[in-house]
């Protein structure tokens, strides 16, 4: 046997929280309809996840006080029901459960104006003395129907709890924001993270509900300065792993803001981002395992704080026979592919070198067989004992020669000789 | 009983033992399997608990009971041989797939060899501190290194500071030798269970370190080339360990570096 249709619905008087509640939602429901004021969702098959209907509207109102919502709360057995009884309770109540039956009793004292209806209709019900829902229940259906026409016929099943509108379900937003006025203006990080940490809070709370992930970030803030052109600053804040993780969050929109501090009080701030679904990691049972996604994210952000976004990644070898070259790519391991082998033969050692980079451009003296004998630079002083080579490297650009040299204190070094503009230069020193 | 129905009998009785003979078969199977997998597992997860040292694949590892130690900090210092043992030792590492970290305040890393040698730099995160100073770039370096001794999940970091200038020129500490700072990157390190390793010119971390190595140059070897020209065809390197926690000092191993040929 299928389930009650029971509708849940979420009414919020503050409009803008009606896209929090969509969210909220989603943690309870895969279909949801959407109203200027108010979220309504099927719930009637959540009785093995919940012992009874009021059990449910406690964890509605749970997640609905994480969000810091007031949030009012009406079940019952249509979506026009639900959403009248959650529009008219009367705080301190906020939540009404009405038991499949029992509606007509539950809006008999519910005024006629709480329903919208034209004013003409309004007036003659008035004239009729008919104030509440009870009232216009307790005519007969063909009386009203007769006397008031589709629209009285309407409002006379609504009062006798006989509606039966279909639920309309809406597509989740593409985006999921959060925003705050500060009319006082707040200047400093300090406390604008402290602000941000709660958007964040909030933020992240509606991502888990949807069971999304944070990607990209993008935070708007509204400064307080004369110049119109800078009194909205954008930060974009790149997460390299999609996270619900609010202090790596934090970390990154900290980072970014400053190394580009607002030069004014802010009075207001937005946070957006678009909802991703979480990335699974694979663990596997032997391969050594790296650091987590979303750590590792933060950590490289970090680095490139500090260090430079072109300075920190993963080292690329350019396809160039000159030695001295390099690249840096995005570091980002893939786990091992197989299992890692017990034991790697190891090569023999190799004589390698420090680049140089730039080269260090030098005076050379040469012997008149062409051999360079003796250098002298800005840090490199010294007469060569041993010199081999040359030998060539070329493209379409560059020319080089390249020696091998010994200095008389036994320094091992990289010698270079560009042919086209005829300098010379120290390419690496050996070590 | 007829024949007939009594052979049916036996051959229906046959094929249900026969199925449950190999459904057993199945079984044991699987059991054993299951029981190799939990064997390897365990085997693997006891032998991590025990922190095995990273073996390096070079002479470091004899020198160094085993290989570089897991959660310590290991200085190299010297006049040669520093690079040649640190891409080894990279190229070793990254092939068994742990993940490296490698400070390069001079932004002098010798790409071509490492990849003869093998290093999988996709497996290597490349830091390069940027400053208009070496003393800002070193400081910025030794900020690199606490930052990623704070993120577990690296099984090695490196920072190779050997400043490219001559021994003729004034020699001046290279790195910064607070050893307050020193004493916080090894807590660090034993904390995150990461083995970091020094390379200099000067040894500086002091009795920070768990062992400390010094490269020292031999003679370079040159050999006749085509024509009347000559190459570099090795240098010889001395490696001796001047302390350590680890084993004994005084230890010496002697490595010759041939020169890569690919080049030329």
């Amino acid at each position: 046997m299928p389930p009650a249709s029971r509708t849940a619905c979420l009414f919020s008087p503050d409009e803008r929280h009606v896209e929090a509640l969509y969210d909220l939602a989603c943690a309870f429901s895969p279909r949801i309809e959407r109203t200027r004021d108010a979220v309504l969702f099927e719930v009637g098959d959540l009785g093995r996840l919940y012992a009874s209907e009021r059990a449910l509207a406690e964890a509605l109102s749970v997640q609905a006080r994480e969000l810091h919502i007031a949030v009012r709360l009406a079940i019952a057995s249509s979506k026009d029901i639900a959403y009248l009884r959650a529009k008219t309770l009367i705080p301190p109540a906020d939540t009404a459960i009405i038991p499949a039956g029992c509606e007509r009793a539950a809006l008999a004292k519910l005024p006629l104006a709480a329903v919208a209806v034209s004013p003409s209709l309004a007036a003659r019900a008035t004239a009729w003395g008919l104030h509440t829902l009870g009232d216009l229940a307790g005519l007969p259906r063909s009386l009203v129907a007769t006397r008031l026409g589709p629209q009285g016929l309407a409002l006379h099943r609504l009062a006798s709890g006989e509606t039966s509108t279909p639920l309309v379900p809406t597509a989740p937003s593409p985006e999921v924001a959060e925003e705050l006025l500060l009319p006082d203006g707040v200047e400093g990080l300090e406390p604008l993270l402290f602000i941000l940490r709660g958007l964040l809070d909030r933020l992240v709370t509606r991502l888990r509900a949807r069971s999304s992930a944070c990607s990209d970030l993008e935070l708007l803030l509204g400064l307080q300065v004369a110049s119109p052109s800078e009194r909205q600053r954008v930060y974009k804040i790149r997460v390299a792993v999609p996270t619900q993780r609010v202090p790596l969050l934090l970390d990154l929109v900290r980072i970014t803001v400053e190394a580009q501090p607002p030069a004014g009080a802010i009075e207001h701030v937005r946070l957006i981002t678009s909802p991703v679904d979480p990335r699974p990691t694979q663990l596997d049972l032997f391969v050594p395992t790296g650091p987590a996604p979303d750590r590792l994210a933060g950590l490289l952000a970090r680095l490139q704080a500090l260090c430079g976004q072109d300075r920190v990644g993963c080292p690329v070898l350019p396809d160039s026979h000159f030695p001295s070259g390099s690249a840096l790519a995005a570091f980002a391991p893939a786990p091992p592919k197989a299992l890692p082998v017990q034991t790697v033969p190891s090569s023999d050692p190799m004589l390698a070198a420090r680049v140089l980079r730039p080269p260090q451009v030098v005076a050379v003296t040469c012997h008149p067989t062409a051999m360079p004998a003796s250098l002298r630079g800005d840090s490199f002083v010294g007469t060569i004992v041993r010199a081999g080579g040359p030998y060539r490297l070329r493209d379409l650009e560059r020319c080089h020669d390249y020696f091998d040299a010994e200095l008389s204190d036994g320094t091992l070094l990289r010698l270079g000789h560009d042919l086209h503009a005829q300098r010379w230069f120290i390419d690496a020193l050996y070590d | 009983m007829s024949s007939a129905p009594a052979c049916a009998l036996l051959a229906r009785s046959t094929a249900r033992s026969v199925a449950e003979g190999e459904g057993q078969t199945r079984a044991l199977r699987k059991e054993e399997t299951f029981q190799a997998l939990r064997q390897q597992v365990a085997a693997h997860h006891k032998s991590s608990s025990g922190r095995p040292p990273l073996a390096t694949g070079t002479a470091l590892d004899e020198l160094l009971q085993g290989g570089l130690p897991r959660g310590k900090l290991i200085e190299l210092f010297g006049e040669a041989g520093k690079q040649a043992l640190t891409l080894s030792t990279m190229a070793h590492l990254t092939q068994q797939g742990e993940l490296l970290a490698f400070i390069d305040p001079e932004d002098a890393l010798d790409l071509k060899t490492a990849t003869h040698l093998g290093v999988d730099f996709s497996r290597v995160l490349w830091v390069r501190p940027r400053g208009d100073t070496a003393a800002q770039r070193l400081a910025d370096a030794m900020k690199a290194l606490d930052l990623l001794l704070s993120s577990a999940g690296f099984a090695l970091v490196i920072l190779y500071s050997a400043s490219p200038r001559l021994r003729a020129l004034p020699a001046r500490p290279l790195l910064p030798p607070s050893a307050g700072q020193w004493a916080r990157i090894v807590q660090r390190a034993e904390h995150s269970n990461t083995a970091v390793l020094i390379a200099s010119s000067q040894a500086q971390s002091g009795s920070a370190a768990a062992a400390t190595l010094r490269c020292t140059a031999g003679a370079a070897h040159w050999a006749p080339a085509p024509g009347s020209r000559s190459l570099l065809h090795k240098q010889a390197t001395d490696i001796e360990v001047l302390r350590s926690r680890l084993s004994a000092p005084g230890e010496t191993a002697s490595v010759d570096l041939h020169a890569m040929r690919a080049a030329r």
